[in-house]
């Protein structure tokens, strides 16, 4: 009588094992699913994130800026620079 | 009620019974045995196969290339992610819904992409290049559809920030992400990176499992070129304008650091949008600094002059006789104007640009010592700034020259220059006589470039000639190009322009200045030339001189140079 006890104990044991490595080995599974699939979120944030720092790049782009300067708010090249020379501490 | 009654083991009926089912079982479990055996050892490859076929796939993840910025660190191309997208016309679902998506998310018309979704084909591409974020709207929605059969493939497109800037000289990469053109073909090796490959193991539903790298991959070199971006908008903005202004059929402007050789701009008046490249014409792609053949006309006389000071033939203060007419080998050749100064000293015939007098100079020097002077300064061999398709000029050897040539090569004629040949010469001025390969890329300071600079002529003789330069800008021929504040020198230039079968032909000139920024410090050399002149005078000096005026006093600015 005790050895069947000690068998189905035992039995009773190694089916827990078994459930236990099952359900550990689909938890790795999944786990690594869900890691992947935020690598993947991550990549395409970073993409994204890319592609947005070069339209700050096109919106600094030197004719787009030349452009508005002249359209928007009329400024324009200065077609005379005179320099002047400054009195010195010597000559004051 | 039941009452359990054991068999009679002696009962023959019983025993047989149990040996029956006992057989049964015994034969379904050396069925399933079998049938394990054979699925599991026996077909075991065959199996592991079509395991691998259906759970696993390789990847190729194409190498980002290199970026390309200029000397400040402004990037000018750069790799972004995208997706390539193909359809599968055979197992698309709902295409209908797809040509929808796709229409809405592509700038591509209904008609062309229904011609492509219902192609009866496994694989048939509908965008290479869509930008990421547009490739994942599509993807979102196609599932949200039930399309499946949309084929998304990860990949890099190539975006030029600054749409045309440079964009001659940048040139562009083709759909397969080669090099074709300017900068991106000439380094396409260092650009171009190593093909990334993984292998993905994915479950049902496409669920990614593991990514296993088989080959690491590795991006393209970033080239840092030696061009200004602020420079060359400024060069680019007043080239166009000149052309516009002088009614020219085209024009450039190329700006040298003497002192490194370096290329600080390379601007014509023609480009094109890189992002959209395929709407340009071969003839605006065109980089006119390094294959655009033209003779120099009288800026040539900057090397003549070098040439015979070098050889101690003349002095600044030698005279000469400059009256307008002298016949060379029984042809007259002439003066501007036909303009006689009477005697003149060696420096005026540089600072007003006499030919007559020029050619007595060259007489002077002889024909072989003037052309090893100007082999030495690079004419008629490429420069090897490194760039695709650059022309080598033409300077005949001596033994293939006329009665004429010394003295029409002394004004410059019968000699053809590219414009990066030229300036890189008149940067010898103002790099006390050293000649320098012109740099388009900053090189790598562990690896100074081999063979990169020789003296072609004393400091001495490059000094004269940089102070009779200033003369030209100051009093001289070149007056237009003087900026108030600096004291420049310079040098003007109107050459006749030849025509194939016609020779030299009335009224279409290639009208020039080269001029140094500054006299007292020159650090910049900057060449400007306009292709036939139709308004008014083609006079270097006044109009190519003026463009000159205006591009130097930006740079001025730009680079907040110090004035008197």
């Amino acid at each position: 009588m005790m050895g069947l006890l000690a068998g189905i104990l035992l039995a009773g044991a190694l089916a827990g094992l078994c459930f236990l490595y099952l359900w550990q080995g689909n938890r790795i599974q999944e786990l690594t699913a869900a890691s992947e699939e935020a690598r993947e979120q991550l990549d395409a944030a970073v993409a994204i994130n890319q592609i947005l720092d070069v339209r700050i790049e096109e919106a600094f782009a030197l004719e787009r800026i030349a452009r508005i300067a002249r359209e928007q708010l009329n400024m324009s090249e200065p077609t005379i620079i005179r320099y002047v020379r400054l009195p010195t501490d010597e000559s004051k | 009620m039941y009452a359990y009654r054991p068999t009679n083991p002696s009962d023959p009926t019983a025993r047989l019974r149990g040996r029956i089912v006992l057989a049964v079982f015994a034969g379904i479990l050396l069925v399933i045995l079998g049938r394990f055996v054979q699925l599991q050892i026996l077909q075991h490859p065959y199996w592991l196969e079509r395991a691998k076929a259906s759970q696993e796939r390789t990847i190729e993840l194409p190498p980002q290339r290199g970026t390309i910025m200029d000397r400040t660190g402004t990037v000018l191309a750069v790799d972004v992610r995208a997706m390539a997208i193909a359809v599968d016309g055979i197992n698309i679902t709902h295409p209908d819904a797809a040509v929808s998506i796709l229409q809405d998310e592509l700038s591509l018309s209904r008609t062309e992409l229904e011609a492509k979704v219902y192609r009866d084909s496994y694989f048939t591409w509908i965008d290479r290049r869509v930008d990421f974020d547009v490739a994942q709207r599509i993807r979102k929605r196609a599932e949200e559809a039930d399309v499946y059969g949309l084929v998304l493939i990860d990949t890099w497109k190539r975006w030029y920030p600054q749409g045309q800037l440079a964009s001659n000289l940048i040139g562009f990469v083709g759909t397969d992400g080669i090099g074709l053109e300017g900068i991106e073909l000439a380094y396409d090796e260092d650009l171009q990176g190593v093909t990334q490959v993984a292998r993905v193991l994915q479950g049902a539903a496409g669920r990614t499992y593991d990514v296993e790298i088989i080959e690491p991959g590795q991006r393209g070199s970033d080239l840092i070129l030696t061009i200004d971006a602020g420079l060359q908008f400024i060069c680019e903005e007043e080239i166009r304008a000149g052309v516009s202004r002088f009614s020219a059929l085209g024009g450039m402007i190329v700006l040298l650091d003497p002192h490194t050789g370096h290329v600080l701009a390379m601007a014509q008046d023609e480009g094109y949008d890189l992002n959209e490249f395929w709407n340009s014409t071969s003839e605006e792609r065109r980089n006119l600094a390094i294959t655009y053949l033209f003779e120099p006309g009288s800026v040539f006389k900057v090397f003549t002059g070098l040439a015979a000071l070098e050889n101690n033939v003349v002095t600044a203060t030698d005279t000469f006789n400059g009256n307008d007419g002298i016949n060379i080998a029984g042809h007259v050749m002439h003066n501007a104007d036909n303009e006689s100064f009477g005697v003149v000293s060696f420096g005026e015939i540089i600072e007003h640009s006499i030919n007559t007098g020029m050619i007595r100079v060259a007489q002077l020097l002889g024909e072989q010592p003037f052309y090893d002077f100007l082999s030495s300064v690079g004419f008629g061999s490429s420069t090897n700034v490194g760039l695709p398709g650059e022309e080598q000029g033409i300077l005949r050897p001596v033994g293939e020259w006329s009665g004429l040539a010394l003295a029409a090569t002394s004004i410059g004629q019968s000699v053809a220059v590219t414009g990066i040949q030229l300036v890189r010469a008149v940067a010898v001025v103002a790099s006390d006589g050293i000649l320098r390969v012109p740099a388009i890329v900053l090189a790598d300071e562990a690896e100074p470039r081999v063979g990169s600079e020789s003296r072609v002529c004393s400091p001495a003789t490059a000094r004269t000639m940089l102070e009779l330069m200033r003369t030209v800008v100051e009093s001289g021929t070149g007056m237009w190009a003087a900026v108030d504040g600096f004291s420049l020198a310079g040098k003007s230039g109107t050459a006749q322009k030849a025509v194939p079968g016609l020779g030299y032909v009335a009224g279409k000139y290639t009208s020039l200045f080269a001029g140094i920024i500054t006299a007292n410090a020159p650090d910049y050399v900057m060449l400007v030339m306009l292709d036939e002149v139709r308004s008014g005078s083609a006079s270097g000096g006044y109009t190519a001189g003026q463009i000159f005026q205006r591009a130097a006093t930006r740079l001025i600015a730009h680079e907040r140079l110090t004035p008197f």
